[in-house]
């Protein structure tokens, strides 16, 4: 491969890099599998290029990806009720977005996010969450909640409608 | 960049839903019945696509919420690394890819075991295997040791009744040794029985067999020496008396204590018939 490639690469992965590490670490809930998932991540978009910029933002794909995979690989690991009992105890300690959080490192676009997260109501935004990192489906997780599952679907399209529109200038 | 937005003004054609269907989309929770009211739809307005595409990239900026992590150094290198395949070959790049090598260990370990089960296996099928030839080999040995000791067994035979002075009689068993049967033979030049048989015991050491003649001219029966019988060979002792050499009407052999007076016999084991052969 020519050094230009390679430089190329490297920036990629200098922009998005600790993004797909942060959400591979979020939903695996392991240090290495979530190293070796970036690594997977970032060579297979780089030698299996799918990347189609008109259909969005490399953030987005990169994003989408490692959560596909990420999900794929749990899902592989174990039983749904290992999902569910791992959403139990990560959900317990996943600080939420008024934790305090290192200024300086923060991107105007993950503020953001945050603070339209913080718009939700609790019930809308878990169901949302569960919905994201764990990968359940929204029966699996109206079961896990104890709600119904019209109730699942409902709180969720709200909570990614009023994201939508929160964030329709992000997009 | 903002895709264009038409959340607040939509054609009138939209149905009032048509943000749930979008929404529903991302998040795969679409009815069938959903699923292909919003076919029809893109269809119609292929400019919905854009809106479903912005709601794609809300979904996906989810993470974005979240406390950042900050990777190994090591992940970079690991990366990059990769793109240079001679440089994979150090501590460093090839750190990050543990989960990866676990497994191929897991494997490697996997198949060493697998592979020393079957190379045990094998190597006890082989050794039943070497038993079983030997075991094989040490019974054809024995066969043809068997063969050979009747071989000259025959020879011998051969060789005394090819002789013009031998006398030969034809013995039956009686009593203990019904099933017995053989033939004795008197070397005259040499004052010595042999006797051939079959079916006749070994005897314990204080016990013998004993050979008595009936002389056709005084009907005595007289005393022609005694042997021990060895198994799969001829019986050979020396005869007392010249005339055990004479032509016999009838030979005895009885089963007699070794300390016991030849005066008389014991129990009679094999007989022959009247005259000589």
């Amino acid at each position: 491969m020519q050094d230009g490639q390679v430089e190329a690469l490297r920036e990629i992965y200098r922009r998005y890099g600790r993004l797909v590490y942060t959400l591979a670490l979020r939903i695996l809930n392991d240090a290495g599998e979530a190293e070796d998932l970036t690594q997977e991540i970032f060579l297979k978009v780089w030698q299996q290029p799918q990347y189609d910029a008109d259909r969005g933002s490399l953030g987005t794909f990169l994003t989408t990806v490692t959560r596909s995979r990420a999900i794929d690989r749990l899902r592989s690991h174990g039983a749904r009720q290992r999902l569910l009992q791992r959403w139990e105890v990560i959900h317990q300690a996943t600080p939420t977005a008024n934790a305090p959080l290192d200024a300086a490192t923060v991107s105007e676009q993950a503020r953001r996010v945050r603070h339209a997260l913080t718009q939700l109501p609790p019930a809308e935004r878990e169901v949302l969450e569960i919905a994201y990192y764990e990968g359940l489906s929204q029966a699996a997780i109206a079961s896990h909640l104890n709600i119904p599952l019209g109730t699942v679907k409902t709180r969720s399209r709200q909570a990614l409608k009023k994201l939508r529109r929160l964030l329709k200038d992000l997009t | 960049m903002a895709r264009s937005d038409v959340s607040n003004h939509w054609p009138d054609d939209w149905p009032q839903h048509w943000q749930d269907l979008l929404a529903g989309s991302v998040l795969d929770d679409l009815s069938d019945a959903e699923r292909a009211e919003l076919a029809q739809l893109l269809a119609a307005h292929p400019d919905l696509q854009s809106a479903q595409a912005a709601y794609a990239e809300t979904w996906a900026q989810l993470p974005l919420a979240l406390p950042p992590q900050t990777p190994p150094d090591r992940l970079e290198h690991a990366i990059l690394g990769q793109l240079h395949p001679p440089q994979t070959t150090s501590l460093a790049i090839a750190a990050p890819k543990r989960a990866t090598h676990k497994w191929l260990w897991l494997l490697m370990m996997a198949g060493a075991i697998v592979a020393s089960l079957l190379l045990g296996w094998e190597n006890g099928r082989l050794r039943q295997a070497l038993r079983d030839r030997q075991q094989a080999l040490e019974n054809a040995n024995a066969t043809l040791e068997q063969l050979q000791q009747e071989q000259r067994q025959n020879e011998a035979v051969l060789t005394t009744l090819s002789r013009s002075d031998a006398r030969i009689y034809a013995l039956q068993g009686r009593g203990n040794l019904a099933d017995a049967s053989g033939h004795l033979v008197v070397l005259a030049d040499q004052a010595e029985a042999v006797l051939f048989a079959r079916n006749v015991p070994p005897l314990p050491a204080d016990h013998v067999y004993r050979l008595w003649g009936l002389l056709p001219s005084t009907q005595d029966l007289i005393y022609c020496g005694q042997f021990q019988s060895r198994r799969g060979q001829p019986s050979r002792w020396h005869l007392p008396r010249d005339i055990c050499q004479e032509a016999l009407q009838q030979v005895i052999i009885t089963l007699d204590p070794a300390q016991a007076s030849t005066a008389t016999g014991g129990d009679v084991v094999m007989i022959s018939p009247s005259a000589p052969e």
